[in-house]
């Protein structure tokens, strides 16, 4: 695939190119799915994909509790206009989470913000999208099962 | 947007702001400024132009840190 910066397979190809941060961005990004509770990364990662490509689909995940209502409804804001998620919003993900759960849930909305927006400009694909566990039930979703086009890969 | 964190300080007696904040994940902590050092210190980028684009980020995301 050639995007705006020549001929790159993915994502990981772009991100190896001089900068150095290639595989410590890979370790942060995993560490950050990792420390989402629940099926909370898989959540943000699809609903903000979903947002900036206008692609993919949250009906893989089925009925949302309301905890994961709350994560969904933050990276929304997140992902349209950050100065919009104000305290009420906050409360109300500190209502179902604790402020450890709530800094790593953060970062994965940051990352999932970042890196969707850097492949749509620089018009790559995702890496490879590993298998992310849910903390909660042990059972394992991938990014493919919500989205085949925008998963953030860590 | 708020520049009072919304989040306690994870260190006694520290004030809350982002590092003491992050320290609720001290290996998410370790982690970040490992690779925010990488990115100052290394790579193709001169450092002004990395200054100037954090800038300009902070200003328009209105950043408080």
């Amino acid at each position: 695939m050639t995007s705006w910066l020549g001929d790159h397979d993915d994502e990981a190809t772009l991100l190896a190119i001089g900068t150095g941060l290639a595989d410590q961005l890979a370790q942060l990004r995993g560490d950050t799915a990792q420390e989402c509770p629940g099926r909370s990364a898989a959540l943000i990662e699809a609903r903000i994909g979903q947002m900036i490509t206008g692609e993919g689909s949250m009906a893989a995940f089925g009925p949302l509790d309301a905890a994961e209502e709350t994560v969904v409804a933050v990276a929304e804001q997140f992902a349209l206009d950050v100065h919009g998620i104000d305290d009420a919003l906050m409360a109300r993900l500190g209502d179902h989470y604790t402020p450890a759960e709530q800094v790593a849930i953060m970062f994965r909305m940051a990352f999932a913000d970042g890196f969707t927006k850097l492949r749509r400009v620089l018009d790559v694909p995702a890496a490879p999208a590993p298998a992310i566990t849910d903390t909660s039930t042990t059972t394992t979703t991938t990014t493919t099962t919500t989205t085949t086009t925008t998963g953030e890969g860590a | 947007m708020s520049t009072v964190p919304r989040l306690p300080s994870a260190v006694p007696d520290q004030p809350a702001h982002f590092g003491t904040i992050l320290a609720h994940h001290p290996e998410l902590a370790r982690s970040f400024g490992t690779t925010y050092a990488t990115f100052w210190s290394h790579g193709v980028l001169d450092h002004p132009t990395k200054e100037a684009v954090r800038i300009r980020n902070a200003r328009i995301t209105d950043c408080g840190y």
